[in-house]
């Protein structure tokens, strides 16, 4: 089965379950969560330019939280949004990868909710015998 | 070169560069109070609850609360928040939060906690909040309702037009460069009153006089200063907000006149913080305050809860860094003071004058 993930409440804010065959996929997931939340709809942003994607943490979950800020970094500064990403290394405390998207345009890139951060809060990844779940919370 | 090529090449730069940072090996410990169980509250008297200690609880939490709050406080897990904050070291007396607590990241929301340097106490980044030196500038203006007329759809059209607001909103007329940037951080509204955009007036009403001491601007990343440099004068999204308001009936009349204030006044008040730059440098020590965390064996019930003793090369750094943030928050809250004041001007003929600027989102060494 494919990644897919969830949104929930968090007053006033959103935290977003992850699914995932395997850690490699729920990680994959991850962008595309974050690309939804920002936008309504992740499929607003087309594949026209390729970019590697690297972030380090101390650990995998400060690796994801890594990511998930350096997504907000490259549309804030860079006005650069990732419709995909294809991790290639996922190791404690090192995620890096290819990722596919196209310079933010406003009048075809609707912002349904701003995101300031995503934060440490509750971060999670628990493995299973059927798969990876991550729990990530984005300060809005 | 082929897509396949290029990849292997990629992976090999990356290998060749990749930072060998320090990794921990975080656990956390339980928490106080089980995550989604109901917190019991005891009534201190009719303003105050106290949430027992227990578990790893170093002092109790005490939440500022009329009766008709408590229902909001079960809907999410503030109180948990209360509880986890208490097991932090050095922490004085009580985690407290105010009448505004509500769900936040490691502190809940209107969490407020003092620690002593003397018993192990910590600078928690992700305790001050993303949002550095979130806070509200509140102005009167010399007008009232009554002389308004059919003005306020301009006067609201043309405040938009002065204050950007939204995702990524920037001022690109105001061109700031690296010396501006250094000046503003280091000085706050010392920097404002030189570059024309305060008068001494509006200091003299600005918490800290809108300075923080000890900003270290060396200590704020290039990632920080390019999130910030197009933002200063900008309000952000969020719940942030510029709001045209009006004195609508006064409680005390000694303290309204003190504050130059009187009934039927039309006011502004003004909601933001420190943008981009502020959380860029709360993202950027939350990593660094979790190795430090590790290495004084800090027990963490909440990862955002990462901190590092007071006086400690971590906290120091961050102090510095946080207060630069700060310094930039309370220029940017006095340029849209400044552009706001042009729109009353023009539209109303008023002036605005500072009432109060006060922080909601800080750390401050008393």
């Amino acid at each position: 089965m494919p990644a897919r993930h969830t949104f929930f409440d968090h007053t006033g804010d959103f935290g977003v379950d992850i699914r995932g065959d395997d850690l490699n996929e729920a990680v994959a997931e991850v962008p595309r969560a974050f690309l939804q939340l920002l936008t309504g709809d992740a499929a607003c942003v087309a594949e026209r330019e390729e970019r590697a994607l690297e972030v380090e943490g101390v650990d995998l979950l400060d690796a994801l939280v890594a990511l998930g800020n350096e997504l907000l970094f490259w549309f804030e500064v860079e006005g650069f949004l990732v419709a995909r990403f294809e991790p290639e290394e996922v190791e404690p405390g090192w995620i890096a990868g290819q990722a596919y998207g196209e310079p933010f345009d406003p009048a075809r890139h609707p912002i349904a909710r701003p995101i300031k951060a995503l934060t440490h809060h509750a971060a999670a990844c628990e493995r299973d015998p059927k798969g990876v779940s991550l729990r990530l919370i984005f300060d809005l | 070169m082929s897509r396949k090529k290029r990849k292997r090449r990629q992976q090999q730069e990356r290998k060749r560069s990749r930072k060998r940072g320090e990794r921990v090996d975080l656990e956390l410990a339980p928490p106080p109070y089980p995550p989604g169980k109901r917190v019991p509250l005891q009534r201190l008297d009719d303003q105050r609850w106290q949430v027992p200690q227990r578990g790893a609880m170093r002092v109790p939490g005490i939440v500022y609360a009329d009766e008709s709050l408590l229902p909001d406080l079960e809907h999410d897990r503030c109180l948990e928040q209360v509880a986890n904050v208490a097991t932090l070291p050095g922490i004085v007396g009580a985690s407290q939060a105010m009448p505004d607590i509500h769900w936040g990241y490691g502190f809940p929301i209107g969490g407020v906690a003092a620690f002593d340097p003397e018993q192990g106490g910590v600078v928690s980044p992700g305790g001050v909040g993303y949002d550095i030196n979130c806070g509200v500038r509140f102005l009167a203006a010399d007008v009232g309702l009554s002389e308004l007329g059919d003005r306020i759809q301009p006067l609201t059209e043309a405040l938009f037009r002065a204050v950007p607001a939204g995702v990524g909103s920037s001022r690109p007329e105001l061109k700031l460069d690296e010396g501006d940037l250094e000046g503003l951080m280091s000085e706050g509204l010392g920097w404002a009153v030189a570059a024309g955009f305060a008068s001494e007036v509006d200091r003299e009403r600005v918490e800290e006089r809108g300075c923080l001491a000890g900003a270290a601007p060396s200590e704020v990343s290039e990632r920080a200063r390019k999130r910030g440099r197009g933002q200063v004068g900008t309000l952000g999204s969020g719940n942030h907000f510029a709001e045209v308001g009006v004195v609508e009936e006064v409680y005390d009349p000694e303290a309204a006149a003190a504050f130059g204030l009187a009934q039927g006044q039309l006011t502004l008040m003004i909601h933001s913080g420190s943008r981009g730059l502020g959380h860029q440098v709360c993202t950027d020590f939350l990593s660094a305050m979790l190795r430090a965390t590790q290495r004084y064996q800090i027990p963490l019930v909440d990862r955002q809860l990462c901190c590092a003793p007071i006086g400690s090369p971590e906290a120091t750094r961050y102090l510095g860094a946080m207060a630069a943030a700060a310094n930039f928050a309370f220029v940017n809250r006095q340029v849209m003071t400044h552009w706001a004041r042009a729109v009353f001007k023009d539209v109303l003929g008023a002036e605005l004058t500072t009432v109060y600027d006060v922080c909601h989102n800080i750390a401050m060494l008393c």
